[in-house]
């Protein structure tokens, strides 16, 4: 019979992970149903909305448009790695801009905005808001998800400084 | 930014972080799907794939066959367990048909569901539903509500005779006689497209049903759960008390999560009838096609003015497209009946007629979506006032100065009998044209047409409708409250329970009902917890929609812990010994006023209260915890003015929205970063509106926007930084002096960026669009068709 | 909105994944899958065995050869973007693949799988028709090279045989004499284009047209080449009137797309025509040209 479950062996949050599926279920379906990892959200099934954006080897993509069995031997990042030890600096600046309603697209942004932050930590506004642009957001307006980013970058360029604390 | 404000300072006010924040931050939100019942099985729904046609024949056999499926139900076999339900509300003539879980025997919109099939997993149900055999005899679709009136017109319902669902007129003043006295007269005719909310958390049902006990249990992504509870008791036959609605976390709704879906309400009684819990989760293709739809109107609307521009009489023609089904238990009148009354809106209108009617087609139904007809309605007055301005000479601004409400002229009651008691309507005006900036508009015009741009600039005035009272609803037969209750309870240790009736969901509600709370009963803010979510123990609440969450819930907080204060207060003066009277309580602290030694925590009330009550006389009421009950005025209006700056690019027609300023009198503001919120999302859903979304059916009925690829909701790019100023005129008939907020940027946006691209196109020589969304084709077809620019 | 079942075949190399798509059974290849999954999602695409060509080491480079540059069929988007060499050597690329929809697609998404997709709204087909690119091919027939002019054969349609997949695509580098510009119409950024256009102009030290490449997307049913606009530029000192011209031009012999959701056909014609004469004036400024 076509679509047996296979084996794949992966790395999520650190973790190796082994699980047995068939091939037709798609990575956000896997973390969710097979890891309980519920906070990458699933909004559209076709990759436009951003709500189950992971971190694949280092790159932000739609866990809905990878099927589990292509991320075999690959090192998943999905919200739940996130500050383990209290917020994350990313987490923490969405808490204090108030750039959270309902929640359901934030897990998508963070891992789009991590991967951005890792590129580099010198956004402007504009540039940043064409970055997310792939993320959408039904209830803020996006404006404070900007602003988090933008002070969470600032923290990161200056440890220290103001918008560190 | 996180309210670090002097001790004793009141909550109320401050921009203090929100506490729901956390647990969505890190992932562990808890919306349906997140949820996982043992054994449960996944539900798949066959949905007609025709605009209209009759059923004739269902084979479900090869379904039953996998060794995957469940079970699968047929209209039929539903039928003897769940009747339907008629989504009539008493509105003068109304009609309804018979909406049932499964479509029985026919067919009224693509995407309605006709056969549910559960299996032990989402592919392995959808793969099932593949092998389910309908027939169908096709009819042809009604799709133009006007010629949908006409005589000979296909049915919507045979059964209704017709397919008009309602008509009215509404307003009040001699319309006749204003018009014969006008100067000048202004028309325009308006159509606003179909939307859908596009919530990013679909629908969703996790229903498990104890034969046992005969009680049910339904997780459910809803603005309304009691509503739910007691919906899905009725249409079972069960006790209220037996069923169980829960609600945690919830991804948008947008109004559109406040009815008994179908296929919700296909999957409940489907777990009555299966040995384990059954969850379906919509997708996004079945969300665009079964979600309910908004905004679908054409308008006719003129206005009589006098040589000065003052407004002399005003009438409007409405027709509203409400698909195929009234939906339960709002129905489908709201929208075209919001779009008839609001109109008059902030100015000065002596005289108005209004004609609405509200008609089925075969499409997906129409209800109410965030800001319920506000936005036709005031788009239509905006662009009346522009052109009225245009035929006069005057500027945009001075044609509404002239107009707009005064402070003398309240209490105003509108022509459509609209109660205004406050506001700012001149007020916010004038804020808003001096917020617009220095009067270099030419200088920026000019500097846009360097760029091959139109600049243009639009205002809009508005009011909204918010917190309304059991008129709205619960008059007209619907089961649906306007109070809200909130259970305030002391725990011993001192901290405080707060369990809301209605469920936060997004807004931010746990958040600002603590502040009142924290406020209210003399407590910081950190020893306020608030749940929600959970019929089974919350006391009644009617959900969050129409605005009114700031008002009436927290007006039952409120009220909930001025009692609790007064009891804890009593057994305060009993231990301090002093009289109830000259006690004060702030930060947790009971202390005699004027005598700072006297100093009691609210602890050690409580552990008096909960242990030792011997201490006491034996009449002192002891219980530290009480409910609140809050139902608010008949309704508040805030209001506002919005002003949107648009650049055209004449070689495209794309629009882009370069500015955007909201002066907003929503009253008392209890956590202003709540309220900014909710604005800038407003707004961006009414940008979506004016230029991006739209459900577009071909002409059989086919949707051609099934998926987010085509429905086009605004992105980070296509919305500005939103300048928000505010004007706090308290409500002088609610309890803690506020206002609705949640709808009042969608209600405006639409209004003010289209405003903004006539006045664009009007600088380029050209006339306007008359049509939303503003497609960059129509435009280029208003500039003539700009070939090379 | 699940796929239908298929089988999973992760191929080592393209030899073994030539044999898996040899299979009777319906195949398809898997790279990105930023197009195709979408489609299995909706059950439009039901392959009964997916080839996922990824791990083919042979597929996974890129080099320039010759002033062509060859792209292996397993090389993302983004991986190509980021490439220091790849942004020296065709900044007209990069600057092609920064318009497709969003970084986090471009991140799985490849070049090669938009070409084998032959969306006619797609951003790479039209440039690799612009340049006069080849698409590597290799099959049960062995390995074969298809001219761009010969490759989009339809709307979504690609000139593959049966169990043949696309292994490189071969872009030809515009020589540093040579003006280029690229742009489209969406109603969002990063949405499929209502029009777009790929230009190449090369001038001669008197200023005249002595090359040019104009490719259209969004506007019919496969990219499309404008002979018209080519033509009027070809030999012409280029001031605004030839640029007028030539976009006035474009569309002539181009069957542009009826009426459809996001535009109606003559908002494709104006807004095409107006993109042309942008697109082709940005590239004569790139080339060295004085005008516009």
């Amino acid at each position: 019979m076509t679509g047996q479950p296979v084996p794949v062996t992966l790395r999520v949050n650190g973790r190796r992970e082994v699980g047995r599926v068939e091939p037709r279920v798609t990575l956000a379906e896997f973390l969710r149903e097979e890891l309980g990892l519920t906070g990458t959200h699933v909004g559209c099934e076709q990759g436009v909305c951003g709500a189950c954006t992971v971190v694949v080897d280092g790159a932000a993509v739609r866990s809905c448009l990878m099927f589990a069995v292509q991320a075999e031997g690959c090192d998943v990042e999905t919200v739940e790695g996130l500050g383990r030890d209290g917020l994350h600096p990313l987490q923490q600046a969405f808490w204090d801009a108030q750039a959270v309603q309902c929640g359901f697209c934030t897990p998508g942004f963070l891992m789009t905005a991590l991967v951005a932050l890792r590129e580099r930590t010198d956004w402007d506004r504009t540039a940043l808001r064409e970055r997310l642009g792939g993320n959408l957001c039904r209830c803020t307006g996006y404006e404070p998800i900007v602003d988090a980013v933008l002070a969470a970058a600032e923290a990161a360029r200056n440890p220290g400084g103001e918008a560190a604390r | 930014m996180t309210g670090d404000a002097a001790a004793g300072a009141p909550y109320v006010g401050r921009r203090v972080r929100r506490s729901e924040d956390p647990t969505l931050l890190v992932g562990r939100g808890r919306f349906v799907d997140d949820v996982t019942e043992r054994r449960q099985a996944h539900v798949a729904f066959v949905r007609s794939p025709i605009a209209s046609g009759r059923i004739t024949h269902v084979d479900t056999a090869a379904a039953l066959a996998s060794p995957e499926v469940v079970a699968v139900f047929t209209a039929e076999d539903l039928a003897p367990y769940c009747g339907g339900w008629r989504g009539l509300l008493a509105w003068p003539g109304m009609v309804a048909g018979l909406q049932t879980p499964l479509a029985a025997g026919v067919v009224r919109h693509v995407g309605e569901p006709v056969v549910l099939v559960a299996a032990t997993s989402r592919a392995a149900a959808e793969d099932a539903a593949e092998l389910v055999v309908v027939d169908y005899d096709e009819l042809p679709p009604v799709l133009d509500p006007v010629a949908a009136l006409a005589d000979g017109s296909p049915l919507v319902h045979e059964e209704l005779g017709t397919n008009l669902c309602f008509g009215s007129p509404f307003g009040s003043g001699d319309v006749d006689a204003a018009f014969a006295a006008a100067d000048r007269v202004v028309e325009v005719t308006v159509q606003t497209g179909r939307h859908t909310a596009v919530a990013l958390e679909m629908r969703g049902v996790l229903a498990s049903f104890d034969r046992q006990e005969r009680t049910l249990t339904v997780r459910v992504s809803t603005q309304a759960p009691q509503m739910l509870q007691t919906l899905y008791a009725r249409e079972l036959g069960l006790p209220e008390n037996s069923v169980r609605v829960l609600t945690e976390h919830v991804g948008g709704a947008f109004g559109m999560k406040a009815f008994v879906y179908p296929d919700e309400m296909a999957v409940v009684t489907a777990a009555t009838l299966v040995d384990r819990p059954l969850k379906w989760t919509q997708d996004r293709y079945e969300a665009l096609q079964s979600d309910t739809q908004a905004r679908d109107e054409r308008v006719t609307a003129s206005l009589a003015l006098a040589a000065d521009g003052r407004i002399l009489g005003l009438r409007s023609d409405v027709v509203s497209d409400a698909g195929a089904w009234s939906m339960y238990p709002r129905g489908c009148v709201t929208e075209g009946v919001q779009v008839a009354t609001i109109m008059p809106g902030p100015y000065r209108v002596p005289a108005y007629a209004a004609d609405l009617r509200v008609v089925y087609t075969n499409k997906t139904p129409l209800a109410v979506y965030r800001a319920v007809g506000h936005p036709p309605a005031i788009l239509v007055m905006e662009l009346l006032m522009d052109e009225a301005a245009r035929a006069l000479g005057l500027p945009a601004d001075e044609i509404r100065r002239r107009n707009l409400l005064r402070p003398d002229d309240l209490p105003y009651t509108s022509a459509t009998g609209n109660v205004y008691d406050s506001g700012s309507h001149l007020e916010s005006l004038e804020q808003a044209v001096v917020g617009l900036g220095p009067d270099d508009l030419a200088a920026r015009r000019e500097e846009a047409a360097g760029r091959g741009c139109l600049l243009g600039v639009g205002y809009a005035a508005f009011v909204e409708l918010s917190a309304p009272g059991a008129m709205f609803y619960g008059a007209k037969g619907a089961p649906i409250t306007a109070h809200d209750q909130v259970e305030v309870t002391v725990q011993p240790d001192g901290s405080v329970t707060v369990v809301l009736g209605t469920p936060g969901q997004g807004q931010g509600l746990h958040t600002t009902a603590a502040q009142v709370v924290a406020d209210s009963l003399g407590v910081r803010l950190e020893d306020v917890r608030v749940l929600s979510g959970d019929t089974a123990v919350a006391p009644h609440g009617s959900g969050v929609w129409a605005s009114r969450s700031a008002v009436v819930s927290a007006g039952a907080a409120s009220a909930a812990a001025v009692e609790v204060r007064r009891r804890l207060l009593l057994l305060a003066a009993h231990m301090l010994e002093a009289d109830p009277a000259d006690l004060e309580m702030t930060e947790g602290q009971v202390g005699v006023r004027g005598i700072p030694s006297t100093r009691l925590p609210v602890r050690d009330i409580a552990q008096v209260a909960y242990w030792r009550t011997h201490q006491l006389p034996p009449q002192m009421e002891v219980g530290l915890g009480a409910v609140g009950s809050y139902s608010g005025p008949p309704y508040t209006f805030n209001n506002g003015t919005h002003v949107a700056v648009v650049e055209v690019e004449r070689a495209t027609g794309l629009v882009r929205v370069v500015d955007y300023l909201v002066v907003e009198d929503c009253g008392v503001l209890i956590n202003p970063g709540i309220v900014d919120g909710q604005i800038r999302g407003g707004v961006t859903q009414g940008l979506g509106g004016a230029l991006l979304e739209h459900v577009i059916h071909d002409e059989i009925g086919q949707p051609q926007t099934s998926t987010m690829l085509d429905y086009l909701v605004p992105t980070t790019v296509d919305v500005p930084d939103i300048r928000i100023e505010h004007i706090e005129t308290p409500a002088p008939s609610t309890s803690l002096g506020t206002k609705g907020v949640g709808e009042a940027g969608t209600a405006g946006a639409p209004a003010a960026i289209h405003c903004a691209v006539n006045d664009a196109l009007a600088h380029g020589g050209a006339a306007g669009v008359w049509r939303q969304p503003i497609r960059p084709a129509d435009v280029l077809e208003a500039l003539g068709g700009a070939a090379t620019a | 909105m699940r796929s239908a079942a298929f089988d999973y075949v992760r191929a080592g190399s393209v030899a073994e994944a030539l044999v898996a798509l040899a299979d009777d059974r319906e195949t398809r290849v898997l790279a990105g899958g930023q197009s195709l999954v979408p489609m299995m999602a909706l059950r439009l695409a039901r392959p009964e065995v997916l080839v996922d060509i990824t791990r083919c080491p042979e597929l996974q480079s890129c080099s320039l050869e010759e002033s062509v540059l060859r792209i292996g069929a397993a090389v993302p988007d983004a991986v190509l973007e980021r490439d220091p060499d790849i942004r020296a050597a065709h900044p007209l690329l990069v600057r092609t693949l920064s318009l497709i929809a969003h970084e986090e697609i471009r991140a799985r998404g490849t070049l090669c799988g938009s070409l084998a997709h032959a969306d006619p709204a797609a951003e790479l087909p039209a440039l690799l028709l612009a340049t006069d690119g080849e698409v590597e091919v290799d099959g049960p027939g062995g390995p074969r090279r298809v001219p761009a002019a010969e490759f989009f054969d339809g709307p979504f349609t690609a000139a593959l045989d049966d169990g043949e997949m696309v292994v490189a695509a071969r872009l030809p580098v515009p020589g540093p004499a040579v003006g280029w510009a690229v742009d489209e119409i969406a109603r969002r950024p990063g949405d499929f284009a209502l029009a777009g256009a790929v230009c190449t102009v090369e001038l001669d030290s008197s200023g005249r047209c002595s090359g040019v490449g104009v490719a259209l997307f969004g506007v019919s049913s496969t990219p499309v080449r404008s002979r018209g606009a080519e033509e009027v530029l070809m030999g012409q000192q280029v001031d605004e009137a030839v640029l007028d011209a030539a976009a006035a031009a474009s569309l002539d012999g181009v069957d542009v797309l009826g009426d459809e959701v996001h535009a109606p056909a003559a908002y494709r014609r104006d807004a095409g025509r107006a993109l042309v004469r942008r697109t082709l004036a940005a590239a004569v400024r790139s080339a060295g040209g004085g005008t516009a």
